[in-house]
């Protein structure tokens, strides 16, 4: 079962992500800011992250930087943002994000993503 | 409510707290960069929740915040005190919305209103050109929003302007029915609502009326503005807002459809048209030969008096025959209404007008409805050729590899770049493999191979290129954006055909029904993951139900040392005595930590009333012009919920009378030589089984003769106590029932009620409360209340043969007093006792038993010094027994009335306690 970690400090969007991937049959983990996921992320190698941008102590910027940058999990990062402006997508893809997704996501627009960067058969 | 709501609201609530006191804490260190980042978070966190749901009102006035934070955070705007205010009061708002979320999942329809409101004056604070035009935009969406709901009667117009009105329709102008309702207090905000309505562009026609009956002349207040102005006008809903623009939240602007000046008016009796008129005036019509049908018509007008019902519906006829081109279905239904004489009814004309004006808007601009489908059939039927895709999906698709391009361009050398490149590549084999397209797996590998050798992103640049030159039916520049809009309004297009409303994420819909609809297993956690859940909320009663049988068991284990000696004492069993004494020994551990481990649920922090003063104080001070400084200590400490629930309120009153009557303005404390910020401290700390709070504030402090005369002249005292009170005794007597210093009464503290009340709340969980205090210096209020009030100590008491419980609470001694020490003093007993004179009151005749209390061998009898708030008494008894735990249970039904009780307790022994009231009795 593929592993995904959900970094996010906000609670309830987490359980929103989480009841989406669980449904779809993905096992799900869940961060609270990039500190917490970059302790997840030493421990367990996770298939796929979802990143908020704004968290307290590290932010997904940070997160996926020190991800990418020290080697610690080359798989693929979906950024969730409330932005949709092209230059917090550029910030997010310069960071090491995959893909960009503007909240509110949509249950079938996340799903799509996740399986296609995961490289799971749509 | 679904889970998610709740958990939505929850931690929203958690949100709002923490903005109310990080927005606290920056009034005191406005610079403290760090506050400002973490605020400006919070805000933006809650906003981003509450965009999963359907409640733009939140989300509105909670994006306005944001910005507003952002541009604090930014520097472009500086933190002030009214831009705390205003914040605040946006959050307030927040939580009012989630209470009605949480009572009704329904947002009223006022409430709309007021986020527009918030949000714009949160935006105003921003003062920025491009912000006002935003605010603009949202309001002319509210003014059109309103006009729906508002049925438009033009009736009240005169025919001639109507007509007027309708001619320029026909020409091309279209009209509002404008409403402008000034507040009452306009003219005080520099407003000139005749004026503002006179200048109204394009006026046709205008009417004010009064909103109520005006008084006599001399009851008229001339500066409350009750007119209300309506306008009809043709000028442009942009050129309106304009004129209005200071005034937006009180116009509505409503669109008026030309078919609503077209009304019959007159007299309706008199001069009945011949059926005859009507069937050729409809023959003529059905033939189109309109010029026949107007002689007729005009005939039958000069026949009839002019001021009919009919004249004027002839008028119309005419007029809308002479309209080019003529609108057959609107003469049909005008002529019909003349059979009838019924007003017309243009609803069913107007249905089909609707319809055909969007007819006409699709085929003149059919760019945005036509290109979006068509769009991603191209992709279909063009770049994959392994497998079928789904439109959304080769969309996703499209987008993922455009930003695998962009990301692959970036060469900034960073330390992560090659991390970066690396993580690219797997995507982009992932891809290839969700998409089953073997071909492009095994041209992707042998990329990704060369690229991770050469340590460059050139390879995969190489086929990503290569791909899209054979796919060119996606543009990149228009894929590299993924908007939230884009993939859902392809779902909501499919879904057009079964459903004309587009789908919204609403609460309802998030959970079962949207997943049913992708044929998803329903939501549910796995059993592994329901482990990691450390905390859980559970219903009150039920805790309180777990309370009562431990309770019980704690009352009921009391009879096993009773069954021992009985045993021993009737069976003259020694051993099983001893055995039934080991085992109660046990059972009486465990059923003490039991009741102390549900205790330990019931306990809440003290920070539960705590948190809310901060905001109270700081608000209550600004109003009253004083500089306070508040400190709270011992938040942390505990307390059984019920206590700390019965504590807020007369916590507050305290407070807001230390405020408002103990601290004095600043330039009095700088007068007295005291620094200019008072202080207000709230403390709270165990002591044994009893939680202390006390409040102390530096102000000016009580004085004990003021107290004394108020409490005289209003009889709580008489002149012997007035002489002989100490000043500690005089300044507490503002706990007496009927007693108010205050001599005016204002609007924060002294409704009247008084410090009584707070007396009152603090006794019934079995507090005391104590007031010390120092002229000129403050004022100190010390609350003492018990950790729990399940179990209670009562001394088991004795008296004419019966025995009764007294809470140990009350109790100050117990002795044994000679008789020949009882002094009477006119009809009451008293003694001096350790210097002070005592009232004593004999049990017996309190609740009226006949006999005389017992003498003991000794001549004496025993007495229990009971204290009641502050006052001490002598309480004449048989004997005295021990002390016990029990669980008092309040009395029921018919006994619910009787005052002299508490409540009952079970005993060991399986008798029943009574436990007397000692309030109710003295």
């Amino acid at each position: 079962m593929k592993r995904i970690l959900i970094v996010d400090d906000a609670a309830t969007v987490r359980m929103y992500h989480r009841n989406i991937l669980e449904s779809a049959g993905y096992s799900v983990d869940e961060a609270m800011n990039g500190i917490e996921a970059i302790e997840k992320a030493l421990q367990e190698a996770f298939d796929l992250y979802i990143v908020d941008v704004n968290m307290p102590k590290l932010d997904g910027y940070g997160f996926l930087r020190e991800l990418r940058g020290e080697n610690i999990s080359q798989v693929p990062a979906i950024m969730v943002s409330t932005e949709a402006a092209e230059n917090d997508q550029t910030a997010a893809y310069r960071a090491g994000a995959n893909g960009y997704l503007v909240k509110p996501v949509k249950p079938v627009q996340l799903l799509t993503h996740v399986r296609l960067l995961i490289g799971e058969t749509i | 409510m679904n889970p998610l709501l709740e958990q939505f609201l929850s931690e929203s609530r958690e949100f709002l707290q923490g903005i109310a006191e990080k927005l606290m804490q920056l009034e005191d260190t406005p610079d403290d960069s760090h506050l400002l980042v973490e605020l400006f978070r919070l805000v933006h966190t809650l906003k981003g929740n509450s965009g999963l749901f359907e409640f733009p009102e939140m989300t509105r006035v909670l994006h306005a915040g944001e910005d507003l934070m952002d541009a604090v955070r930014d520097g472009r705007v500086a933190f002030s005190q009214q831009l705390a205010d205003q914040l605040l009061d946006a959050m307030d708002f927040v939580s009012a919305l989630c209470d009605q979320i949480e009572d009704g999942g329904k947002i009223e329809a006022e409430l709309t209103v007021d986020s527009y409101r918030l949000s714009e004056s949160l935006r105003a604070l921003m003062a920025s050109q491009q912000k006002q035009a935003e605010v603009n935009d949202q309001i002319e969406k509210i003014t059109q929003v309103s006009a729906e709901a508002v049925k438009l009667d033009l009736s009240k117009l005169p025919e001639p302007v109507r007509i007027e009105a309708y001619k320029r329709t026909m020409a091309g102008e279209s009209f509002y029915w404008l409403i402008y309702s000034p507040i009452e207090t306009c003219f005080f905000q520099g407003e000139d609502p005749f004026f503002t309505a006179r200048q109204t562009p394009e006026t046709l026609w205008g009417q004010i009326t009064a909103r109520e009956s005006w008084p006599k002349l001399s009851d008229l207040d001339a500066y409350r503005c009750v007119l209300d102005y309506e306008i009809l006008t043709s000028a442009s809903h942009v050129e309106l807002l304009e004129q209005y623009r200071y005034v937006p939240d009180q116009i509505q602007l409503i669109p008026v459809d030309r078919w609503s000046f077209v009304i019959p008016q007159g007299d309706p009796n008199g001069g009945a048209v011949y059926e005859d008129f009507v069937i050729d005036a409809l023959q003529y019509l059905d033939a189109g030969d309109l010029d026949s049908l107007r002689p007729v018509a005009e005939s039958m007008l000069q026949l009839s008096n002019p001021d009919l019902w009919l004249s004027s519906a002839l008028r119309w006829l005419l007029l809308l025959i002479d309209t080019v081109p003529p609108n057959h279905q609107a003469i049909t239904i005008l002529i019909e209404s003349l059979r009838s004489l019924n007003a017309p009814d243009w609803s069913l004309l107007k249905a089909n007008t609707n319809e055909l004006e969007q007819k006409s808007t699709v085929t003149t601009e059919p760019s945005i409805p036509e290109q979006s489908p068509s769009e991603p059939e191209q992709i279909n039927t063009t770049f994959i050729d392994s497998k079928e895709l789904s439109e959304e999906d080769a969309l996703a698709l499209e987008t993922i590899f455009a930003a695998q391009l962009q990301i692959l361009q970036i060469d900034d050398q960073a330390s992560w770049q090659f991390g970066r490149v690396k993580a690219a590549a797997g995507v982009l084999l992932n891809c290839c493999k969700a998409i089953g397209d073997e071909k492009a797996i095994a041209s992707i590998e042998v990329a990704i191979e060369k690229s991770l050798s050469s340590e460059s992103s050139a390879p995969l640049l190489a086929w990503l290129k290569a791909r899209q030159q054979t796919t060119p039916a996606v543009k990149p520049a228009e894929s590299t954006v993924v908007s939230a809009e884009l993939p859902l309004g392809l779902v909501s297009l499919e879904e057009q055909a079964t459903s004309p409303e587009p789908e919204q994420i609403t609460p309802e819909i998030i959970s079962p029904e949207l997943v049913s609809a992708e044929e998803l297993p329903k939501f549910s956690r796995r059993p592994d993951d329901m482990a990691s859940a450390k905390s859980l909320k559970v219903d009150q009663s039920k805790i309180d139900r777990l309370m009562n049988l431990i309770g019980e068991i704690v009352v009921s284990k009391n009879a096993l040392p009773y069954l021992a000696q009985r045993a021993e004492e009737q069976f003259g069993v020694r051993e099983l005595s001893r055995e039934i004494k080991a085992q109660y020994a046990v059972i009486n551990r465990i059923a003490e930590e039991m009741q102390d481990a549900i205790m330990q649920v019931r306990m809440m922090p003290v920070s539960f009333v705590f948190q809310r003063f901060p905001r109270l104080v700081r608000d209550i001070s600004r109003k009253l012009g004083k500089e306070v400084h508040l400190v709270l200590e011992g938040e942390e400490t505990e307390a059984d919920k019920n206590i700390i629930e019965s504590l807020a309120d007369p916590l507050i009153h305290i407070v807001r009378n230390s405020l408002d009557h103990g601290l004095e303005l600043p330039e009095v404390r700088r007068a007295a030589g005291k620094p200019a910020t008072g202080t207000l401290t709230i403390k709270a700390n165990q002591e044994g089984d009893q939680v202390i709070i006390e409040i102390n504030d530096d102000g000016k402090g009580i004085d004990p003769e003021v107290i004394k005369r108020k409490a005289y002249e209003k009889n709580i005292i008489d002149e012997a106590t007035l002489e002989r009170i100490t000043d500690r005794e005089a300044v507490n007597l503002i706990f007496a029932a009927g007693f108010s210093t205050a001599e005016v009464v204002s609007d924060l503290s002294g409704r009247g009620v008084g410090m009584d009340v707070v007396r009152t709340a603090v006794e019934k969980v079995n507090g005391t409360i104590q007031l010390e205090s120092e002229v000129g210096l403050g004022t100190k209020i010390r609350i003492s209340l018990p950790l729990s009030m399940a179990v209670t100590k009562v001394m088991i008491i004795e008296s004419d043969n019966q025995v009764f419980g007294l809470p140990m609470d009350h109790v100050v001694e117990i002795v044994r007093i000679p008789v020949s020490e009882l002094i009477s003093i006119k009809q009451s007993k008293t003694t001096v006792f350790r210097g002070k004179i005592v009232a004593l009151k004999t049990l017996n005749s309190l609740l009226g038993l006949p006999t005389e209390p017992l003498v003991n061998s000794d001549n004496e009898v025993a007495v229990l010094i009971a204290r009641i708030g502050n006052e001490v008494m002598g309480l004449i008894v048989d004997d005295f027994h021990e002390t016990i735990d029990v669980i008092q249970k309040p009395l029921t039904g018919v006994l619910a009335g009787l005052g002299a009780y508490s409540g009952s307790a079970l005993m060991g022994d399986g008798s029943v306690l009574m436990i007397l009231n000692v309030r109710g009795i003295l």
